[in-house]
């Protein structure tokens, strides 16, 4: 017993302090490096728009953080229907991962787009088809995150997560086609060529880049979390069994 | 034949000196009508060098010494969402640096549970070892 449980414990904990790689490195310092290039294209090449003025710098931040939240949401998406096609932990953490930092670019994209809206409609929230659409998905992927945190670590609750993840990835393609199919007011600029300035080009699509490059450190550093805490749940069990631990661990 | 056309050409001669001499008198008014036109723009691009480098004095001259308020009444429309960019850009900051503390937070609370698991090895070893 106390050769498996060093052994265990040394392996794991191993996994709970292990050093970062380079690739997290390049990733860390790509992030930061792209997210000063964006506040200075944004703020000092970009031109101020014409109609709206200075609050459509939000956009540089706004739609980059939804693409983002998109991404994630769609890996979640693969992901999960991987683990349940064949169970592996690490996809299991890759798809934990991804939610939770997709929720937070969700966070991001749906509390500064109702800053912009004020500005540019006169109200914070309309029930357009793509903002309810996106409401639901961003509620989906926290009621998933809700799940796999407080729904314990058994095999049924990561499969049921995972059944809810895949379930969401229709609506990431209902939130992308929602304008066109229901006519709704958000703005497309982005794809119909609506970036009429080099400069506002350049500073969304480094906007773009650096909230994928900070949701990639993100999702790193969360994974590693959830590798250590799936180690120690799985240790303080067996000792548990053991009667080397009492229950209210 | 020769002497009508000597006189002719006498005549004409003086006829040509004439308008000649018209011709410079023409060229001469309009030249001066040129020069004085040079003089005026002249005059007038000293002038307004002289005023811009004046005011210029003035404006460094004022920079060290007050301040104004600057009038932005034109560009109210562009500046009035100011609260709400900046109020977006707290945002997505403040939620990256909680998002941060919550993983670092969580992270500790696995480095302290990992401690424990440790703690109670070592005390099952150790009466294992007492047993013994």
């Amino acid at each position: 017993m106390k050769t498996i449980a060093f052994t265990k414990l040394n392996e794991k904990g191993t996994v709970a302090t292990r050093q970062r790689p380079p690739a997290y490195w390049a990733a860390f310092g790509a992030a930061a490096l792209l997210s000063l290039l964006t506040l200075g294209w944004a703020f000092f090449l970009a031109p101020v728009e014409a109609t709206m003025g200075i609050v459509q710098k939000i956009f540089y931040f706004h739609v980059p953080g939804a693409i983002a939240m998109q991404l994630l949401f769609v890996l979640c998406g693969i992901v999960s229907f991987m683990y349940l096609l064949r169970p592996r932990a690490v996809l299991d953490r890759l798809a934990v991962s991804t939610a939770e930092v997709g929720v937070l670019m969700g966070f991001f994209a749906l509390t500064t787009g109702p800053l912009w809206a004020r500005k540019a409609w006169g109200h914070f929230w309309e029930w357009e088809p793509r903002l309810t659409l996106t409401l639901v998905l961003a509620f989906m992927f926290v009621a998933y995150t809700a799940l796999r945190n407080f729904g314990g670590n058994d095999e049924l609750t990561k499969r049921i997560a995972a059944g809810l993840a895949v379930a969401g990835i229709p609506a990431i393609y209902l939130v992308r086609v929602a304008v066109t199919w229901w006519r709704g007011t958000h703005p497309r600029v982005v794809w119909s060529g609506g970036l009429t300035d080099p400069n506002m080009r350049i500073a969304f699509w480094l906007g773009v880049a650096s909230f994928v490059a900070i949701a990639v450190v993100l999702v790193w550093e969360r994974m590693h979390l959830e590798s250590a805490r799936v180690a120690v749940d799985e240790l303080a069990l067996e000792l548990m069994e053991r009667d080397l631990l009492e229950d209210d661990f | 034949m020769v002497y009508l056309h000597e006189a002719d050409h006498h005549e004409n001669g003086s006829a040509h000196a004439k308008c000649m001499a018209s011709r410079d008198r023409g060229h001469q008014t309009s030249l001066r009508t040129i020069m004085r036109l040079l003089a005026v723009v002249s005059f007038a691009l000293v002038l307004c060098t002289a005023t811009a480098a004046s005011a210029q004095e003035d404006e460094a001259a004022r920079v060290g010494t007050e301040f104004q308020a600057a009038d932005l009444s034109k560009h109210k429309e562009e500046l009035s969402g100011i609260p709400f960019m900046v109020g977006a850009y707290m945002i997505i900051w403040s939620g990256l640096f909680a998002y941060l503390y919550s993983m670092q937070k969580r992270t500790r609370h696995v480095s302290s549970q990992l401690a424990e698991l440790k703690d109670a090895i070592a005390a099952h070893d150790e009466a294992q070892r007492g047993d013994s």
